[in-house]
């Protein structure tokens, strides 16, 4: 009878220790397993981070000449240049380029489901704002005839639609810098950074 | 978040080659053997540059002013006789190396975009005056009294020892 006992009672520690051991197998693995995917989601915190600096420095660099741009043909509204200059001046117009790599990166990955809803709402309004803007500046952009088939009127309403569109890009830019410098505050508190200094913009000038 | 398409990207890559001067148009109004000033937006505190501050500020190793403005690089199209000059003194380059010069920094992420492409010196004359930051050069002939020249290690382009001449 004592014999059982004993039997009883190792068996039961046994049991006890190994179940034990699984559960505390399996904490540590999803605590490892967490760790890994807070590590993914901070990781691409960071590249969020720095793609959003690249594309509003790239963005700021572009919004100062077009203002000039837009200033100048501002002026040439009222005494329409010769058709050369407005092309030349259309034909110089460079619209940034923007990246998307990191939104992309982070849903291929699947770090966005790790990340903290606020950042994850303001990150896809961002991109999707970048969108918009990136496919009005392409699809706006008025084509300047050769003056050859144009009648005075209709340069004169060319320059018109030349200056709508660069004004148009411009206050565009000027907003997405400012939905940059939101997210970028945002993602700096969840990845634990304080977001990047900017100088002062055009967008201040606007 | 869709893709951009194939031929956008290849606008957008044409577009860069075209700010950078790859197949831009000829410009039938250079002229050569004349000096070129150095001109800014009549705001930037900047009335004098040594030589070497303006080669970094033209290579893009400076990119804000004292005052925290951005510099705006305004550069002439191809076959202007004053971008060649630029090229060849300030830079040390020729079209093609200067090409890759920029597009290496783009890549490196070192500029946000390359220099802003006007196509006359009238154009980047009126610009450099409505630009915060702005810094273009033109053929002396074509400075006009708005326009703010910079005097390089202390010389007007009207002086003998004027570098860019």
């Amino acid at each position: 009878m004592v014999v059982k006992t004993e039997w009883l009672v190792r068996g039961a520690v046994e049991s006890v220790f190994v179940v034990g051991s699984i559960l505390l197998a399996l904490a540590v693995d999803e605590w490892a397993e967490n760790r890994d995917f807070a590590e993914l989601a901070d990781q691409s915190l960071g590249i969020f981070e720095q793609e959003l600096v690249q594309n509003r420095d790239r963005v700021e660099d572009g919004l100062p000449y077009h203002q000039g741009i837009r200033d100048i043909l501002g002026q040439m509204v009222a005494t329409p240049p010769p058709v050369i200059d407005l092309r030349r001046i259309m034909e110089g117009l460079e619209t940034p380029v923007l990246l998307n790599t990191a939104w992309e990166t982070a849903l291929a990955t699947g770090a966005l489901t790790h990340m903290d809803f606020d950042v994850v709402r303001a990150l896809s309004l961002t991109y999707s704002i970048q969108e918009g803007f990136t496919s009005r500046s392409r699809s706006d952009r008025p084509r300047i005839g050769t003056g050859e088939e144009m009648s005075p009127a209709d340069f004169t309403a060319q320059v018109q639609q030349a200056y709508d569109y660069v004004a148009a890009l411009t206050r565009d830019e000027a907003e997405l810098l400012t939905v940059y410098q939101q997210a970028l505050q945002l993602v700096g508190r969840y990845h634990g950074t304080a977001p990047p200094e900017r100088a002062e913009t055009a967008a201040d000038n606007n | 978040m869709t893709r951009l398409p194939v031929g956008f990207r290849w606008t957008v890559l044409m577009g860069t080659l075209a700010a950078l001067g790859w197949g831009a148009p000829v410009d039938a109004q250079s002229e050569g053997g004349e000096a070129v000033a150095i001109v800014v937006h009549p705001d930037t505190d900047a009335a004098n540059l040594t030589f070497n501050e303006l080669r970094r500020i033209f290579r893009g190793e400076r990119q804000f002013w004292e005052d925290g403005r951005r510099v705006t690089l305004l550069m002439r199209a191809p076959a202007a006789a004053e971008r060649a000059l630029v090229l060849d003194r300030i830079y040390e380059m020729d079209e093609d190396e200067f090409r890759e010069y920029w597009i290496g920094k783009m890549f490196r992420a070192e500029v946000a975009a390359g220099p802003k492409l006007v196509y006359s010196a009238d154009m980047a004359r009126d610009l450099v005056t409505v630009i915060p930051g702005a810094i273009t050069f033109v053929p002396v002939a074509d400075v006009s009294s708005e326009s703010k020249v910079v005097r390089i290690d202390g010389l007007l382009p009207s002086d003998a020892d004027y570098i860019l001449r």
